[in-house]
C-alpha cells in the first residue's frame, strides 16, 4: 500500500483536506510579510511620480525613442508639446497641442476628437497620440479623424493603457473610458487604417503591474524586469500605424 | 532631505523586509495557471457574488445565462421557471440558445424577466451593439445584472479566440447602457483597491487576503463593476 492510500484509508476526508491545503498555508505564511498583507492603497498617490519615472512613461518613451524618426515635420502632440520636442528635436517644423479644454496655454488647437471637423485633413506628418484614447467615449469618430487628418504618408504613434487605475482628474473633466487590448486597438485601427501598415504590440508584466498599480516609479524595481512582456499582462499597448 | 529618506526605503524594499519575498522581483505572478480558482475563491467572483445576493429578488421568471447556468440556479432557486444559457459557438453542450451577442439576430425579443451576463461584455468587440441586443430581447420589467472588468490580467485562451477586447470603467458601463436604458433605470458600482487590484493580478485567493482588505473601496481602483438595469414597462420604451 502507498504512503498515500494508507493515509486516504485512516484519515477522515476533512483531514485530508486539511493536509492539502497545508503547502498552501506555508506559502502564505511566507508572504505575511509582504506588501500584499500590508499596503491597501498605493504607496504614491501620484503613480510613482513622486518617486521617480511613472512605470508607462518607460514603455510610452521607449516606444517613441524607438519610432523616433517618424516625429519630423509637421507634428500634433496632446495636452502639451514635450514628447514632440523631445523626440522630434531638429525634425520638427511645427508642433500644434490638441486640448479638449481651452483652459490648456499649451493648446493651438482646441477640439474634440471624436468630431474635430475644425481640424483641417492631411495636415501633419505626425501625431503623436499617447494615453489619450482612454478619455474618448466616442472611439470610431476619434480614429477616423485622426485618419482624416494625417498626411498622406504620416505617421501615427500611439499608446494606450490595459491595465491602469483611474486617473481622478481626467474622469472629473471629460470622463475615462476604456482599458484596451493588443486586439481592441488592432481591430478598431483596422477598420480605418489599412493592415499592413500597420505595428502593435503590448509590453509589460505581472511586476509592471503591481508596480503601477502601487505608485511605485521604474526606480523601485529593476530595469530588466520591465524588459519582459507577459502575454498576459499588457500594461501598455502602442501602435504605429501610416496612412497610405 | 526627502531623496535620503526615498533612498532608504528603497534599499528595504530591495531587501524584502517591507516587500516581502521579491514581490518587487519577481516578474511571474504568485500563481499563473489561473484567476485564483485553484486556491480558493477568485477575488472578482467575491464581489460578483456579492453583487448577484444583493439582487437574488431579480432572478426570477424566464432566466438568461451565459455559457453555464450555475448563478441562475443558485441566485434564481423556485422563482425560475425556465433558464436558457446563450453561448457563441455550437460547442458548449449547456448552450439552448447558439449566437452571437453584437448581432444578436437570433434571439427572440421581450423574452427574459432577468438576464444575469456577468463577465461577458469585456469579451465582445461591438460591445455597444451587445447592449442594444441586451435591451431588446429583455421583457419590459425585466432586469439586467452585468458585472465586468475593470482591472484583470488576460485570459490567453480568450486572447488567441479573439475574445478579449476592453477593461472598463464605472463610466463607460453607464454610458453604454444609460444610451439605451433609462438612466434612471441604470444603476453602477464598481469595487475594488490597490491590494485586491494586485493580488487578483498575481492569481491570488479571497483566502489569501483579510475580508476587511476586500471590502474596503477606492475609487481609484476599481477592479470589478456591477450595473444593474431595468427595461421599463409601457410602449414608450426604447
Amino acid at each position: 500500500m502507498t504512503a498515500k492510500g494508507l493515509l486516504t484509508a485512516v484519515l477522515p476526508a476533512s483531514a485530508r483536506r486539511w493536509l492539502r491545503r497545508q503547502p498552501l498555508r506555508a506559502q502564505r505564511l511566507l508572504l505575511g510579510d509582504s506588501l500584499l498583507y500590508r499596503q491597501i492603497t498605493p504607496v504614491d498617490s501620484h503613480w510613482g511620480g513622486r518617486r521617480g519615472q511613472v512605470v508607462d512613461r518607460y514603455f510610452i518613451e521607449r516606444f517613441l525613442a524607438e519610432h523616433a524618426e517618424d516625429v519630423r515635420g509637421h507634428v500634433l502632440d496632446f495636452g502639451d508639446d514635450a514628447y514632440a520636442r523631445r523626440f522630434g528635436g531638429a525634425k520638427v517644423s511645427k508642433v500644434d497641442v490638441l486640448n479638449l479644454t481651452a483652459d490648456n496655454p499649451h493648446a493651438t488647437i482646441v477640439a474634440n476628437l471624436s468630431y474635430g471637423e475644425e481640424i483641417p485633413s492631411d495636415s501633419f506628418d505626425c501625431i503623436l497620440c499617447t494615453q489619450v484614447l482612454l478619455l474618448v467615449y466616442d472611439l470610431r469618430p476619434a480614429i477616423r479623424t485622426l485618419y482624416r487628418i494625417l498626411k498622406p504618408g504620416g505617421v501615427l504613434l500611439l499608446t494606450a493603457p490595459g491595465i491602469q487605475k483611474i486617473s481622478r482628474g481626467d474622469m472629473e473633466i471629460g470622463g475615462e473610458y476604456w482599458r484596451f487590448t493588443s486586439l481592441s486597438i488592432r481591430r478598431l485601427f483596422e477598420e480605418v487604417f489599412p493592415a499592413e501598415s500597420m505595428e502593435v504590440k503590448a509590453s509589460g508584466n505581472v511586476l509592471a503591474a503591481t508596480a503601477f498599480l502601487f505608485g511605485l516609479a521604474v526606480e523601485d524595481i529593476r530595469r530588466k524586469d520591465l524588459e519582459y512582456d507577459d502575454p498576459d499582462f499588457e500594461v501598455s499597448v502602442s501602435l504605429r500605424a501610416v496612412k497610405p | 532631505m526627502r531623496h535620503r529618506t526615498l533612498r532608504c526605503e528603497r534599499l528595504r524594499l530591495r531587501l524584502g523586509f517591507w516587500a516581502g519575498p521579491g514581490l518587487l522581483r519577481r516578474i511571474a505572478p504568485i500563481n499563473a495557471n489561473d484567476f485564483g480558482e485553484g486556491r480558493g475563491q477568485c477575488i472578482d467572483r467575491y464581489y460578483i457574488e456579492r453583487f448577484l445576493a444583493e439582487h437574488a429578488s431579480d432572478v426570477r421568471g424566464h432566466v438568461l445565462e451565459f455559457s453555464d447556468d450555475v448563478y441562475a440556479r443558485r441566485f434564481g432557486g423556485d422563482r425560475i421557471t425556465r433558464i436558457d444559457v446563450l453561448h457563441r459557438t455550437a460547442d458548449n453542450p449547456k448552450a439552448t440558445i447558439v449566437a452571437d451577442l453584437a448581432c444578436g439576430k437570433d434571439i427572440p425579443s421581450d423574452t427574459f424577466d432577468c438576464i444575469v451576463c456577468t463577465q461577458v461584455l469585456h469579451c465582445i468587440f461591438e460591445v455597444e451593439a451587445a447592449v442594444r441586443t441586451l435591451f431588446r430581447v429583455l421583457k419590459p420589467g425585466g432586469a439586467v445584472l452585468v458585472t465586468d472588468a475593470g482591472i484583470q490580467k488576460l485570459d490567453s485562451v480568450d486572447l488567441k479566440n479573439g475574445e478579449e477586447c476592453w477593461r472598463f470603467t464605472s463610466l463607460t458601463l453607464r454610458r453604454m447602457f444609460e444610451e439605451v436604458f433609462p438612466a434612471d433605470q441604470v444603476d453602477v458600482k464598481a469595487y475594488g483597491n490597490a491590494l485586491a487590484a494586485v493580488a487578483f493580478l498575481h492569481g491570488l485567493a479571497v483566502e489569501d487576503l483579510k475580508r476587511e482588505h476586500l471590502d474596503y473601496f477606492d475609487r481609484d481602483f476599481e477592479v470589478s463593476l456591477s450595473l444593474r438595469a431595468v427595461k421599463p414597462k409601457g410602449p414608450s420604451a426604447g
